[in-house]
Protein backbone atom coordinates (compact mmCIF):
# COMPACT_ATOMS: atom_id res chain seq x y z
CA UNK A 1 0.00 0.00 0.00
CA UNK A 2 1.32 3.41 -0.95
CA UNK A 3 0.94 6.10 1.67
CA UNK A 4 0.97 8.88 -0.93
CA UNK A 5 -2.02 7.33 -2.75
CA UNK A 6 -3.93 6.68 0.45
CA UNK A 7 -3.32 10.23 1.63
CA UNK A 8 -4.32 11.74 -1.69
CA UNK A 9 -7.55 9.75 -1.79
CA UNK A 10 -8.30 10.55 1.86
CA UNK A 11 -7.86 14.27 1.19
CA UNK A 12 -10.06 14.18 -1.91
CA UNK A 13 -12.78 12.45 0.12
CA UNK A 14 -11.98 14.57 3.21
CA UNK A 15 -11.94 11.31 5.14
CA UNK A 16 -9.22 11.06 7.80
CA UNK A 17 -10.54 7.65 8.86
CA UNK A 18 -9.22 6.06 5.66
CA UNK A 19 -5.64 7.04 6.63
CA UNK A 20 -5.81 4.56 9.49
CA UNK A 21 -5.44 1.65 7.05
CA UNK A 22 -1.74 2.62 7.05
CA UNK A 23 -1.54 1.99 10.80
CA UNK A 24 -2.57 -1.58 11.69
CA UNK A 25 -1.67 -1.17 15.37
CA UNK A 26 -3.89 1.90 15.78
CA UNK A 27 -6.67 0.01 13.99
CA UNK A 28 -6.21 -3.05 16.18
CA UNK A 29 -6.68 -0.84 19.23
CA UNK A 30 -9.93 0.56 17.85
CA UNK A 31 -8.75 4.06 17.00
CA UNK A 32 -10.85 6.08 14.54
CA UNK A 33 -10.75 9.65 13.24
CA UNK A 34 -13.30 12.27 12.23
CA UNK A 35 -13.88 16.00 11.92
CA UNK A 36 -15.06 18.19 14.73
CA UNK A 37 -15.46 21.88 13.84
CA UNK A 38 -13.02 21.41 10.97
CA UNK A 39 -10.41 19.97 13.30
CA UNK A 40 -9.19 16.41 13.17
CA UNK A 41 -10.18 14.44 16.26
CA UNK A 42 -9.12 10.85 16.89
CA UNK A 43 -11.19 8.54 19.04
CA UNK A 44 -10.35 5.47 21.07
CA UNK A 45 -13.48 3.38 21.58
CA UNK A 46 -13.77 1.69 24.94
CA UNK A 47 -13.18 -2.05 24.90
CA UNK A 48 -12.36 -4.57 27.63
CA UNK A 49 -9.06 -5.18 25.84
CA UNK A 50 -7.63 -1.78 26.61
CA UNK A 51 -8.16 -1.95 30.36
CA UNK A 52 -4.94 -1.70 32.35
CA UNK A 53 -6.31 -2.05 35.86
CA UNK A 54 -9.32 -4.31 36.33
CA UNK A 55 -9.79 -3.28 39.97
CA UNK A 56 -9.98 0.40 39.21
CA UNK A 57 -11.41 -0.17 35.68
CA UNK A 58 -8.79 2.24 34.30
CA UNK A 59 -7.45 2.34 30.74
CA UNK A 60 -3.87 1.18 30.17
CA UNK A 61 -1.42 4.05 29.79
CA UNK A 62 -0.01 2.48 26.62
CA UNK A 63 -3.41 2.64 24.94
CA UNK A 64 -3.75 6.33 25.80
CA UNK A 65 -0.17 6.94 24.65
CA UNK A 66 -0.92 5.25 21.32
CA UNK A 67 -4.04 7.37 20.85
CA UNK A 68 -1.96 10.51 21.46
CA UNK A 69 0.77 9.39 19.03
CA UNK A 70 -1.74 8.38 16.38
CA UNK A 71 -3.51 11.74 16.67
CA UNK A 72 -0.19 13.52 16.23
CA UNK A 73 0.76 11.48 13.15
CA UNK A 74 -2.68 11.79 11.52
CA UNK A 75 -2.76 15.56 12.04
CA UNK A 76 0.75 15.93 10.64
CA UNK A 77 -0.02 13.81 7.58
CA UNK A 78 -3.13 15.86 6.95
CA UNK A 79 -1.23 19.14 7.18
CA UNK A 80 1.66 18.32 4.84
CA UNK A 81 1.72 19.48 1.25
CA UNK A 82 4.46 17.15 0.19
CA UNK A 83 4.02 13.56 1.29
CA UNK A 84 6.24 12.79 4.20
CA UNK A 85 6.10 9.76 6.44
CA UNK A 86 6.54 11.00 9.99
CA UNK A 87 9.05 9.12 12.15
CA UNK A 88 8.83 9.58 15.90
CA UNK A 89 11.88 10.97 17.65
CA UNK A 90 10.44 11.24 21.10
CA UNK A 91 7.11 11.21 22.81
CA UNK A 92 6.52 12.55 26.29
CA UNK A 93 3.23 11.75 27.97
CA UNK A 94 1.77 13.32 31.07
CA UNK A 95 -1.00 11.30 32.63
CA UNK A 96 -3.35 13.75 34.30
CA UNK A 97 -6.22 11.54 35.40
CA UNK A 98 -7.01 7.84 35.08
CA UNK A 99 -8.88 6.85 31.92
CA UNK A 100 -12.41 5.73 32.70
CA UNK A 101 -14.11 2.89 30.79
CA UNK A 102 -15.65 5.13 28.13
CA UNK A 103 -14.61 6.63 24.77
CA UNK A 104 -11.51 8.83 24.71
CA UNK A 105 -10.89 11.61 22.20
CA UNK A 106 -7.71 13.42 21.24
CA UNK A 107 -6.75 16.44 19.24
CA UNK A 108 -3.32 17.64 18.18
CA UNK A 109 -1.91 21.09 17.74
CA UNK A 110 1.14 21.41 15.53
CA UNK A 111 3.25 23.82 17.54
CA UNK A 112 5.99 24.06 14.94
CA UNK A 113 6.27 22.44 11.56
CA UNK A 114 9.85 22.81 10.40
CA UNK A 115 11.56 21.42 7.32
CA UNK A 116 12.86 18.40 9.17
CA UNK A 117 11.23 18.31 12.56
CA UNK A 118 7.70 18.92 13.77
CA UNK A 119 6.74 19.64 17.36
CA UNK A 120 3.22 18.52 18.23
CA UNK A 121 1.18 18.98 21.40
CA UNK A 122 -1.70 16.55 21.85
CA UNK A 123 -4.45 16.43 24.45
CA UNK A 124 -6.80 13.55 25.30
CA UNK A 125 -10.11 13.87 27.09
CA UNK A 126 -13.22 11.84 27.81
CA UNK A 127 -16.61 13.48 28.48
CA UNK A 128 -15.41 16.97 29.31
CA UNK A 129 -12.92 18.52 26.95
CA UNK A 130 -11.81 21.05 29.55
CA UNK A 131 -10.75 18.18 31.84
CA UNK A 132 -8.01 16.37 29.86
CA UNK A 133 -6.89 12.95 31.07
CA UNK A 134 -3.50 13.05 29.32
CA UNK A 135 -1.28 15.41 27.35
CA UNK A 136 1.75 14.71 25.19
CA UNK A 137 4.59 16.50 23.49
CA UNK A 138 5.89 14.71 20.44
CA UNK A 139 8.86 15.44 18.18
CA UNK A 140 8.58 13.94 14.75
CA UNK A 141 11.21 13.66 12.04
CA UNK A 142 9.79 14.42 8.61
CA UNK A 143 11.32 12.31 5.90
CA UNK A 144 10.32 12.99 2.30
CA UNK A 145 8.76 9.95 0.64
CA UNK A 146 11.37 8.52 -1.71
CA UNK A 147 10.22 8.17 -5.26
CA UNK B 1 9.96 -12.89 47.29
CA UNK B 2 8.98 -15.62 44.82
CA UNK B 3 5.34 -15.28 45.90
CA UNK B 4 5.48 -11.55 45.20
CA UNK B 5 7.02 -12.15 41.77
CA UNK B 6 4.27 -14.65 41.00
CA UNK B 7 1.66 -12.02 41.88
CA UNK B 8 3.33 -9.52 39.54
CA UNK B 9 3.60 -12.10 36.76
CA UNK B 10 -0.05 -13.10 37.03
CA UNK B 11 -1.14 -9.48 37.27
CA UNK B 12 0.77 -8.38 34.14
CA UNK B 13 0.28 -11.53 32.03
CA UNK B 14 -3.29 -12.47 32.93
CA UNK B 15 -5.11 -9.63 34.63
CA UNK B 16 -4.35 -6.69 32.34
CA UNK B 17 -6.47 -7.08 29.19
CA UNK B 18 -4.37 -4.57 27.24
CA UNK B 19 -1.16 -6.50 27.89
CA UNK B 20 -2.86 -9.63 26.55
CA UNK B 21 -4.05 -7.74 23.46
CA UNK B 22 -0.50 -6.68 22.62
CA UNK B 23 0.88 -10.10 23.60
CA UNK B 24 3.14 -9.07 26.50
CA UNK B 25 4.70 -11.67 28.82
CA UNK B 26 6.89 -10.96 31.81
CA UNK B 27 10.18 -12.84 31.31
CA UNK B 28 12.47 -11.54 34.07
CA UNK B 29 11.76 -10.22 37.56
CA UNK B 30 14.32 -9.26 40.20
CA UNK B 31 14.58 -6.61 42.88
CA UNK B 32 14.12 -3.32 41.07
CA UNK B 33 14.16 -4.73 37.59
CA UNK B 34 11.86 -6.49 35.12
CA UNK B 35 11.77 -7.51 31.48
CA UNK B 36 8.72 -7.96 29.26
CA UNK B 37 8.70 -9.66 25.86
CA UNK B 38 6.36 -9.11 22.91
CA UNK B 39 6.50 -11.54 19.95
CA UNK B 40 5.80 -9.99 16.56
CA UNK B 41 2.33 -10.13 15.04
CA UNK B 42 0.97 -8.15 12.05
CA UNK B 43 -1.38 -6.07 14.23
CA UNK B 44 1.65 -4.34 15.74
CA UNK B 45 2.82 -2.76 12.49
CA UNK B 46 2.86 1.03 12.44
CA UNK B 47 4.55 1.79 9.16
CA UNK B 48 4.08 -0.76 6.41
CA UNK B 49 6.40 1.06 4.05
CA UNK B 50 9.63 0.65 6.03
CA UNK B 51 8.24 -1.72 7.58
CA UNK B 52 8.38 -0.95 11.31
CA UNK B 53 6.40 -1.56 14.48
CA UNK B 54 4.11 1.22 15.67
CA UNK B 55 5.71 3.60 18.19
CA UNK B 56 2.75 2.91 20.44
CA UNK B 57 3.85 -0.72 20.82
CA UNK B 58 7.18 0.42 22.24
CA UNK B 59 5.63 3.08 24.47
CA UNK B 60 3.07 0.60 25.82
CA UNK B 61 5.85 -1.92 26.41
CA UNK B 62 8.01 0.71 28.13
CA UNK B 63 5.14 1.69 30.42
CA UNK B 64 4.50 -1.97 31.30
CA UNK B 65 8.16 -2.87 31.88
CA UNK B 66 8.64 0.23 34.02
CA UNK B 67 5.53 -0.62 36.02
CA UNK B 68 6.63 -4.24 36.53
CA UNK B 69 10.07 -3.10 37.72
CA UNK B 70 8.50 -0.64 40.17
CA UNK B 71 6.10 -3.35 41.41
CA UNK B 72 9.08 -5.45 42.54
CA UNK B 73 9.87 -2.69 45.07
CA UNK B 74 6.45 -2.20 46.69
CA UNK B 75 4.52 -4.23 49.24
CA UNK B 76 2.21 -6.75 47.59
CA UNK B 77 -0.63 -7.35 47.76
CA UNK B 78 -1.79 -3.91 48.78
CA UNK B 79 0.26 -1.12 47.24
CA UNK B 80 -0.75 0.15 43.80
CA UNK B 81 0.99 2.16 41.08
CA UNK B 82 -0.14 4.52 38.35
CA UNK B 83 1.92 6.23 35.65
CA UNK B 84 2.35 9.97 36.18
CA UNK B 85 4.74 10.80 33.39
CA UNK B 86 6.57 8.92 30.68
CA UNK B 87 9.09 10.00 28.09
CA UNK B 88 10.08 7.79 25.18
CA UNK B 89 13.01 8.43 22.86
CA UNK B 90 12.78 6.47 19.63
CA UNK B 91 16.31 5.62 18.53
CA UNK B 92 15.75 3.40 15.50
CA UNK B 93 12.79 1.73 13.77
CA UNK B 94 11.68 -1.54 15.35
CA UNK B 95 11.83 -4.44 12.90
CA UNK B 96 8.97 -6.93 12.60
CA UNK B 97 10.56 -9.13 15.26
CA UNK B 98 10.26 -9.94 18.95
CA UNK B 99 10.86 -6.90 21.18
CA UNK B 100 11.97 -6.93 24.81
CA UNK B 101 11.78 -4.02 27.24
CA UNK B 102 13.83 -3.92 30.42
CA UNK B 103 13.05 -1.61 33.29
CA UNK B 104 15.42 -0.65 36.13
CA UNK B 105 14.22 1.37 39.11
CA UNK B 106 16.44 4.41 39.51
CA UNK B 107 14.75 5.71 42.64
CA UNK B 108 12.06 4.16 44.81
CA UNK B 109 10.47 6.67 47.12
CA UNK B 110 7.56 6.39 49.47
CA UNK B 111 5.20 8.03 47.02
CA UNK B 112 7.02 8.25 43.71
CA UNK B 113 9.04 5.71 41.73
CA UNK B 114 11.34 6.63 38.86
CA UNK B 115 12.29 3.94 36.34
CA UNK B 116 14.67 3.79 33.35
CA UNK B 117 13.61 1.51 30.54
CA UNK B 118 15.15 0.38 27.26
CA UNK B 119 13.84 -1.73 24.38
CA UNK B 120 15.74 -4.05 22.07
CA UNK B 121 15.19 -6.97 19.71
CA UNK B 122 15.67 -10.42 21.18
CA UNK B 123 19.32 -11.42 20.80
CA UNK B 124 20.51 -7.81 20.33
CA UNK B 125 20.47 -6.39 23.87
CA UNK B 126 23.09 -3.73 23.11
CA UNK B 127 21.22 -2.27 20.16
CA UNK B 128 18.56 -0.10 21.77
CA UNK B 129 15.40 0.65 19.77
CA UNK B 130 14.00 3.12 22.25
CA UNK B 131 14.71 4.33 25.75
CA UNK B 132 12.19 5.57 28.25
CA UNK B 133 11.93 7.27 31.58
CA UNK B 134 8.73 6.80 33.53
CA UNK B 135 7.53 8.14 36.85
CA UNK B 136 4.90 6.26 38.85
CA UNK B 137 2.68 7.37 41.69
CA UNK B 138 2.89 4.81 44.52
CA UNK B 139 -0.18 4.42 46.69
CA UNK B 140 0.70 2.65 49.91
CA UNK B 141 -1.93 0.39 51.45
CA UNK B 142 -0.72 1.28 54.93
CA UNK B 143 1.11 4.21 56.43
CA UNK B 144 4.04 1.95 57.28
CA UNK B 145 7.32 2.87 55.68
CA UNK B 146 8.27 0.52 52.86
CA UNK B 147 10.76 -2.22 53.58
CA UNK B 148 14.17 -0.75 52.89
CA UNK B 149 16.25 -2.83 50.52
Amino acid sequence: MNLANVLEQAKVASDPQSLLQCFPYAQALGISASWDNEKLVAHLAFDQHIIGDLGAAALQGGAISTLLESTAVLSLLWSVEKIQMPQFMNHSVEYLASGRPKPTHAQAEIVRHGHQIANVRTIAWQGDRSAPIAAAHTHVLLVPESK
Amino acid sequence: MEAKYQLIRTFFDEDIPFNKLVGMKVTVLGEGHAAIRVPFKPELIGDQRRPALHGGVLSALIDAAGGAAAFTRVNLPGDTLSTLDMRVDYLRPAKLQTVIAEGHVSRMGNRVASVDIHCYHEGEPERHLATGKAVYNVRRSSTDKPTLQ
